[in-house]
């Protein structure tokens, strides 16, 4: 009975022994990582935009600019399929577009003509193109980093 | 005003909270007058009155913003809050009821209730340095941001919206009308200080654990030791759905070990206290996330097994209506919205089952990749064998009872990828499973305390945890 508690002791003590090792190699340095802040109220869509577009305060600028668009129009977002940047680009564009109607389309950056000319451009205020280099015929977009172009819809129908 | 703010947020929370666990041990504790014990454990209040109240509060924001919008709905929420915390209140002084704090008995004690503190106190820290984690933004925060901006109230339009579909329009609301609650008294959304609730929901479950822990086997230092080592799983500190994200699953987790640890207790005790508490953490457990519809069943299934073998279908039966109520009119409630329906899997059918089977050597194999992952889960689900190996030796009812409730999640979880609607499968259990196995992972701690103790059931309730 003894020696049966012994063994029970000693084998819990050798399993979080291992247990914590193991662990510690990659609990620690996330612990340490990072610093508190900056407090603001755009802290994480700041954060992401900064890193994706290099452009700071990014989510108060980039709603400046999508509030130039009427309501009561919806926005394109293509983002290149199968690039996660880009698709993540087209979610906090989408996420910062609020109360817009928005819609992702996913498309292949060799070939989007036929996404871009079905867009219907009497209920679509404009078009976003997401870590995706718009048509070398578009002129007037205006440019939010080196990842995110806006196209009002007028530019997209003088230009085509 | 965003601090002053903040601060009145979390007061009316715990306001509502505290009146709610009050009015759920109101009865035991008039029956535990005669006895001359008429205190409640401040740690389990503590704990229980942020999980009842971020609870309370997400549903009365529900629920008021069908009828009311704006102020009104930030003032009849408040009335709520108040009104709860005064009933709360009353029902102390009339019954003359003291709150106490369990006090460390040894050196021992004292050396791990003051490491588990102070882990506490890091690990709230440590979850303000990092952003919001793709689900902590894209399905919790945005529907919290997008229904400040609509008055309180999330509208039509955001749950019908196909341009919106991939933040989960479906998911139920307890999180991000928490985080609401937060914004309507700061006055302006804030992806910061809503971080704050995370760690909160892990500081409830680590203190619960404790208590559990203590409660079942008479070994605090046990408890103190199990909580002490649950941070130390990498997924949960160190990876993209633990705590420091802002993600559901732990406050999911949290939901489920308190659901679980009291209907341990209930199945050793007739206690109607715990047979309350146990009725109230699950009830919620629906309303954390999607997944919970099948934690719930599967804990409402056990509880009526427990109220088969002690004798009390009825009370059991009772407690787990509130929680169906809830999941039948969600369901409702998102049929009238006209929301968009996840196409992640498809209805389940026989016909489709018997198609799928053959995916069960992949689920499998996949499932022991991932277990034994040690940069996610270092030998933790190693620990979860042996201890699961402890309780179904020890062959007692409640230690068998644990056993399912640890490995009957897995079993369900795992056999949802039969119906796997998504090009690749594998891809799907790859990018769920591993906060499918974290929704687990406090369970699973209970179930190593109590294998650790080697005591066997059947010993009585502790006053004081």
């Amino acid at each position: 009975m003894r020696a049966r508690f012994y063994l029970h002791v000693g084998l819990w003590c050798v399993l979080f022994i291992i247990f914590v090792a193991l662990s510690i190699s990659t609990v620690g340095p996330a612990v340490l990582e990072n610093k508190i802040g900056p407090i603001e109220p755009n802290h994480s869509t700041d954060s992401y935009l900064s890193g994706l577009t290099h452009v700071r305060s990014g989510s108060d600028l980039f709603v400046q600019g999508i509030e130039t668009l009427p309501r009561d129009k919806s926005i394109r977002i293509l983002v290149d399929a199968g690039n996660s940047p880009s698709e993540f680009l087209g979610m906090l564009v989408a996420y910062l577009s609020w109360p817009r109607e928005v819609q992702i389309i996913r498309v292949s950056p060799a070939s989007y003509s036929q996404e871009l000319a079905a867009i219907n451009k009497t209920s679509v205020s404009a078009v976003v193109f997401c870590d995706l280099k718009p048509p070398v015929w578009i002129k007037d977009a205006a440019h939010f980093g080196p990842s995110i172009t806006l196209l009002p819809i007028e530019s997209l129908n003088s230009n085509q | 005003m965003n601090l002053l703010g903040l601060f009145a947020a979390y007061v009316t929370l715990f306001a509502a909270g505290l009146g709610v666990v009050v009015l759920l041990m109101r009865r035991s504790i008039r029956l535990r007058q005669g006895y001359g014990r008429q205190a409640i454990n401040l740690i389990e209040c503590a704990a229980l009155s942020w999980l009842f109240g971020s609870a309370v509060v997400s549903l009365l924001l529900w629920l008021g913003g069908i009828v009311a919008s704006g102020l009104v709905l930030q003032l009849f929420v408040t009335l709520a809050c108040v009104a709860l915390g005064f009933i709360g209140w009353r029902i102390k002084k009339s019954n003359a009821i003291h709150f106490s704090l369990p006090r460390p008995n040894n050196r021992l004690e004292w050396v791990l209730a003051s490491l588990l503190a102070l882990e506490l106190i890091s690990i709230f820290f440590v979850s303000l340095k990092h952003t919001l984690g793709w689900d902590g933004l894209f399905n919790w925060e945005i529907k919290a941001r997008y229904a400040f901006l609509n008055s309180g109230v999330l509208p039509q339009s955001y749950y019908s919206s196909p341009g919106r579909a991939f933040s989960h329009p479906e998911y139920p609301l307890a999180i991000p009308f928490t985080e609401l609650w937060l914004y309507l008294w700061m006055g302006a959304p804030h992806q910061f200080w809503i971080k704050t609730i995370f760690p909160l929901f892990y500081i409830s479950g680590a203190l619960l654990l404790t208590l559990f822990i203590t409660r079942l086997t008479g070994k605090r230092w046990l408890g103190l030791l199990i909580a002490l080592l649950m941070p130390f799983v990498p997924f949960f500190t160190a990876s993209p759905g633990g705590v420091t994200v802002g993600y559901a699953d732990i406050p999911l987790a949290v939901f489920y070990v308190a659901a679980l640890g009291y209907l341990l207790l209930s199945s050793e005790s007739d206690s109607r206290e715990t047979l309350f508490l146990f009725g109230a953490t699950l009830t919620f457990i629906p309303w954390i996330k999607s997944e919970g519809v099948i934690l719930w069943a599967l804990l409402a299934l056990l509880g009526l097994i427990v109220g088969f073998v002690r004798h009390r279908i009825r009370p059991f039966v009772i407690a787990i209506l509130p929680g169906l109520l809830l999941i039948i009119s969600w369901r409702v409630y998102l049929k009238a919205m006209h929301a968009i329906l996840p196409s992640d899997f498809a209805p389940p059918t026989f016909e489709l089952l018997s198609h799928n089977l053959n995916r069960l050597g992949t689920i499998f194999s996949v499932l022991l990749a991932e277990a034994s992952e040690p940069s996610h889960w270092s030998i933790f689900w190693l620990l979860a064998i042996v201890a699961i190996i402890y309780l179904l030796a020890a062959r007692t009812f409640s230690r068998v009872l644990l056993a399912i409730g640890l490995l009957g999640p897995l079993t369900l979880y795992l056999a949802t990828y039969l119906f796997s609607a998504w090009p690749s499968y594998t891809a799907h259990i790859t990018s769920s499973l591993p906060r499918l196995l974290l929704q687990l992972m406090p369970a699973t701690w209970l179930g190593i305390g109590l294998a650790l103790s080697q005591t066997k059931a059947g010993r009585k309730e502790q006053p004081l945890g």
